[in-house]
């Protein structure tokens, strides 16, 4: 029985409930999102392959067409860049709209996946929000029109270096004839990339990776693995967070780091020793060794992300498995319990293991007439949630109980965010609550037994979605002042606004749970009303009301702190995307690493990269540096707030100093813009907290990085063939 | 343009410079050249005289300070030129976790050829360089000579039109340096055009049909090797079976004539003919102590004038150029005056 039941447990894991809720989809989808990625460059390439086998081109006609493509994109480039200028300088676009323009779709992504998540996820709607992001609502406002603006002004801007450069150099006419061939070349090159080579380049970059280096990086992540499982402790109190956030951020701090060295040193090696002369004397092309680097260093780190991925989720498993004991007499004492009524103030509990016992609840079978004495009478028998999860029970011949493995703490909660409105004390709408004085906190505060008010506005509520009731899930901030008994939890209620007389009514009181997720069901019957007829409009609108009920005491909110959790998406789907974020990250560090180490050596592109990637993980807080919304402003005026230790919120006094400071700031503030634009942003990559904490990752949201690192890899990728191809490769 | 002419610089000069730009080494000074469709050309010179700087500038590897290279018509930085050229480097920069027969797949890759070819290609080449039995092992593992023969399996992959070697000899042994020389008369032979560079001169001698003498960047001398070694005062007569008194004879006639006798006895072989004879030997029997070739060669037959290639009127091959695909020693009639 117990075998036949591992069977069942094993082919749950593989296939899930439906078939593509286990592992094996999963993992199947992410080979073949792999294969996307790497079908996406063959495309690019077997389509150039195309072009040259269906036409052959004599090297004139070729050099023409390169000539044509080079200047044709040159041009559009400047078109671009005139345009932006237009649109920048214009009396209609001021300045400051246009500043908000761009800090509407920096912070967009995040939005969007919000959004996203509002409507529940279908992949339709999914695409939708990608395209919005890309292109936004205005021609001007998507982050694609940014990205196009900032690759124009770029590629102009490296033109012009470049002939400068030359200029010094050979003079100016044999100048303008390097830049013309470069120029030339590079368009050229795209349609005349060889698939097969390519490949080879790529089969050459892991074979190295395989035979050098790569075991290291792996044992390393196996070792770690063993030790933690050591020190980990499946007994605190969110262990499942604990051990997902562990595997997915070892993963990540150990991918990182060894595909950075990889990337950066292959190529150097390669002209250190002198083995790229036997290559490049071949009809190899630029582009061709830095895509060939790029591909095989992300087909080994996918492989290896895969394997990783595999042995984590083991290990999570295993980590978090256990078992309880129930022992006949505890399964009668529950029993007979649930039949006269509580005799011990906490019930019936099983063994302890790590750290926690469940409460063991049994429930009669609708049909339980006569039982003979002595004898467990029909029904079920369940276990109460504990830190996160509970178990099945199976009762066994002798009366006691068998309990499954942990259940229910795997989870992806796909929320619907709402729109949050407040009433203050006085019950007036407002748009803000309260601030308790912390000035950076992103949460509003109300007060208690006051009119005061959280209310959120949910979209879209159908009975063919929510047919049981609404699963509302909160997690408050809540803030005592000094009246309050601090050793007492708060207690608060929820609303929800009739929709005839627009009063509110009371669904249940609670008492606030701090730092964790509180789940409620509100039901289908509220007072003798049904939910759909009373309270949701016929727009599918319903709105939730939370009041603080105790004196002096506050409870903090924000949007996202009340949710409806519209259901659950695959979990290991989830672990998917937090792997497939990993896989993003590494895919940009490998991108850049190869291109950098295409002029720099291997040590310093190393550095360099490792820079780039710890200004990306920053590159919000250079933004709001560059528009001014840090506290104690730029980088100068902070510096003298430093050295005067004057506090942050402060104004400075108005000196000659100051004046200075803020000017320099000004300054510094333009290029701080365009690096926080231009440099990836890491931190956005990594959704390992989404995945920890049990939330789906919006499919927007993947989507949207991966635009997000394919755009950024691509100008890095001309940089890098621009480098390489100017070199003198026998130095 | 003559399509007869494979390589051609014009006026090519090198300066290597440091970090800075300033001027560290003039390694090449205005060298004109051009070699022709189905010659050996081979490029002397001592040490850092500029030879493997020639190479590298018509490989595009670097590029001119001032001047040009075209090769096959085209500027030499035009990578579809590569697909007709073959280069074996200095030492062999290959992939040192690579096998040989990996190693040969890669590069059949990178021209673009079906499995199918690179496959067969592979195959034979292995064979050619006599590596069939490590084939399956890293390059990591192999000596010297096998590693410079991979190299040449490399370079020979996609069957090119331009040979480059840089010193193609080095390393091997004397059964590979032969072995390399006859390879490339066959080659030439097949149409092919090479270039190499080299300071073993016997070597040079041996293949090429014309030469380039490099000092210190500058091109000294450029001719036909046969023109260049031919010692225009002296007459060399080779025959056998002659008795001492015969040999006498022929020495009086000689002098009768007005003639100057410098030598006359028996011939010097060479050590590479020597060792040539005895490795074939010792194939031939193997086990035994290959006899009879040392006691062959009477000590005093080794004159002092002969063994330095310097002080001697002409050395080994004094023929226009002494093919070493002939097995077997060539008598060499010398006297000491
Ligand atoms: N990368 C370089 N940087 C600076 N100087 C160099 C470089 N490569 C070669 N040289 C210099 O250029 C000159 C010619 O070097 P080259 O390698 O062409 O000589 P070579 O004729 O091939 O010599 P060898 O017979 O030793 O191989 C030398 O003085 C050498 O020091
Ligand atoms: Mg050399």
């Amino acid at each position: 029985m117990i075998v036949e039941r591992y069977i069942a447990d094993f082919w749950g894991w593989l296939l899930g409930p439906g078939w593509h809720d286990g592992i094996l989809f999963p993992w199947l989808l992410y080979l073949l999102g792999v294969l996307v990625l790497a079908g996406l460059a063959l495309v690019v390439l077997v389509g150039s392959g195309w072009v040259r086998w269906s036409l052959p081109l004599t090297p004139r006609q070729s050099r023409s067409l390169g000539r044509i493509v080079g200047y044709g994109t040159l041009g559009v480039a400047l078109l671009v860049i005139l345009l932006m200028g237009i649109f920048l300088l214009s009396p209609s676009a001021s300045s400051s709209s246009a500043k908000e323009a761009t800090e509407s779709s920096a912070s967009s992504p995040k939005d969007s996946a919000q959004a996203d998540s509002a409507e529940g996820v279908s992949f339709s709607k999914a695409l939708l929000r990608a395209g919005d992001f890309l292109f936004g609502p205005g021609w001007q406002e998507g982050t694609f029109y940014q990205w196009l603006g900032m690759v124009s002004v770029v590629t102009w801007g490296v033109v012009l270096v470049g002939l400068l450069a030359a200029v010094i150099r050979h003079g100016p006419l044999p100048a303008l004839k390097v830049v013309d061939r470069t120029i030339t070349e590079l368009a050229e090159d795209v349609f005349r990339l060889s698939p097969r080579r390519v490949w080879a380049l790529a089969r050459l970059a892991i074979q190295e990776a395989v035979r050098r280096r790569i075991v290291i990086g792996f044992v390393l992540f196996l070792l770690l693995m063993l030790f933690a499982g050591w020190y980990l402790d499946p007994g605190s109190v969110n262990p499942t967070r604990l051990y997902l956030h562990f595997v997915l951020t070892t993963t990540g701090y150990l991918m990182l780091p060894l595909m950075l060295f990889l990337s950066t040193f292959s190529l150097p090696t390669d002209i250190r020793t002198k083995t790229i002369h036997t290559v490049v004397t071949k009809p190899v092309r630029a582009g061709e060794i830095v895509l060939g680097r790029v591909l095989g260093f992300f087909l080994v780190a996918a492989g290896l992300l895969a394997v990783m991925g595999v042995i984590s989720y083991v290990f999570v498993i295993r980590g978090l498995s256990h078992r309880h004991e129930i022992t006949a007499e505890m399964a009668a004492e529950a029993v007979k319990q649930a039949q006269t009524g509580p005799t011990k103030e906490f019930g019936v509990m099983t063994t302890m293991v790590h750290n926690h016992r469940h409460a063991i609840l049994w429930k009669p079978a609708d049909s339980a007439s006569s039982t003979p004495q002595g004898q467990t009478p029909p029904g079920t028998f369940w276990l109460a949630m504990e830190q996160g999860h509970t178990h099945r029970v199976f009762p066994r011949e002798d009366g006691s109980l068998e309990v499954g493995p942990p259940e229910g703490n795997l989870i992806a909660r796909v929320p619907q965010y709402g729109k949050l409105q407040f009433l203050d004390r006085q019950g007036r709408p407002t748009d803000k609550g309260i601030n308790v004085g912390e000035e950076w906190e992103y949460r509003s505060y109300i007060e208690g037994d006051t009119n005061a008010a959280a209310i959120w506005t949910f979209e879209d509520i159908r009975p063919e979605r929510f047919p049981e009731g609404v699963l509302v899930e909160m997690t408050l901030g809540v803030f005592r002042s000094w009246k309050g008994e601090i050793e007492q939890p708060i207690r608060g209620s929820l609303l929800l606004r009739d929709r005839t007389t627009r009063s509110f009514v009371e669904v249940f009181t609670f008492s606030a749970k701090e730092f964790q997720i509180d789940s409620h069901w509100i039901p289908r019957q509220i007072k003798g009303k049904d939910l759909f007829e009373h309270f949701v409009d016929d727009r599918g609108r319903l709105e939730i009301g939370l009041k603080c009920l105790d004196r002096a005491q506050f409870f903090g909110v924000s949007q996202a702190d009340l949710y409806l959790r519209a259901g659950d998406a695959s979990f290991v789907g989830n672990f998917f995307k937090g792997y497939l974020g990993i896989g993003l990250q590494v895919l940009l560090v490998v991108g850049l690493g190869v291109a950098l180490s295409t002029f720099l050596s291997g040590p310093v592109a190393m550095v360099a990269t490792g820079g780039v990637l710890v200004l990306g993980f920053f590159g919000d807080f250079m933004y709001r540096l560059a528009v001014g919304k840090t506290y104690g402003g730029g980088p100068v005026e902070s510096l003298i707030r430093l050295v005067t230790q004057e506090n942050v919120i402060s104004e400075l006094e108005p000196s000659p100093r100051t004046t200075a400071a803020k000017m320099l700031d000004q300054l510094a503030s333009g290029p701080l813009w365009v690096m926080s634009k231009m440099l990836p942003r890491f931190g956005d990559f990594d959704c390992s907290s989404f995945v920890a904490d049990g939330f789906d990752f919006p499919a927007a949201m993947v989507l949207a990085n991966t635009a997000n690192a394919l755009a950024f890899l691509l100008p890095v990728f001309v940089l890098g063939y621009g480098f390489l191809k100017s070199q003198e490769l026998a130095q | 343009m003559d399509s007869d002419i494979v390589i051609e610089t014009r006026n090519l000069t090198k300066v290597y410079r440091d970090f800075w730009g300033r001027e560290k080494v003039r390694a090449l000074k205005a060298l004109d050249l051009q070699i022709r469709r189905g010659e050996i050309f081979g490029l002397l010179g001592p040490n850092g005289s500029g030879k493997t700087t020639t190479i590298k500038l018509i490989l595009g590897l670097i590029f001119p300070t001032s001047g040009e290279v075209l090769v096959f018509g085209q500027d030499a930085r035009e990578v579809t030129k590569n697909e007709r050229i073959g280069y074996l480097p200095e030492e062999s920069y290959l992939y040192r976790f690579l096998t040989a027969e990996e190693t040969l797949d890669f590069y059949g890759r990178l021209f673009n050829m079906p499995a199918m070819l690179r496959r067969q290609r592979a195959a034979e080449l292995i064979e050619m360089v006599e590596l069939g039995w490590a084939k399956r092992r890293q390059l990591r593992e192999y000596s010297k000579g096998m590693t410079r023969r991979i190299g040449l399996a490399q370079a020979l992959i996609n069957d090119p039109e331009l040979l480059l070697l840089d010193e193609p000899t080095t390393g091997l042994d004397p059964m590979g340096t032969r072995w390399m020389k006859d390879l490339l008369l066959k080659l030439r032979d097949q149409g092919k055009t090479i270039l190499m560079c080299s300071h073993q001169l016997d070597d040079v001698q041996d293949v090429c049909d014309r030469v380039g003498i490099l000092h210190q960047g500058e091109l000294k001398e450029l001719g036909r090797v046969s023109d260049l070694l031919k010692v225009r005062e002296m007459t060399e007569i080779q025959c056998s079976g002659l008795s001492p008194e015969a040999e006498r004879e022929v020495c009086a006639v000689v002098e009768r004539l007005g003639g100057k006798v410098h030598f006359c006895g028996n011939p010097t072989t060479t050590l590479e003919k020597l060792f040539v004879r005895i490795i074939r030997e010792s194939e031939a029997h193997p086990g035994r102590r290959v006899r009879g070739v040392l006691e062959a060669e009477p000590p005093r037959t080794i004159p002092a004038a002969s063994g330095s290639q310097a002080t001697g009127p002409s050395s080994t091959g004094s023929g226009p150029r002494s093919s070493s695909s002939q097995s077997g020693e060539k008598p060499n009639i010398q006297r000491e005056n």
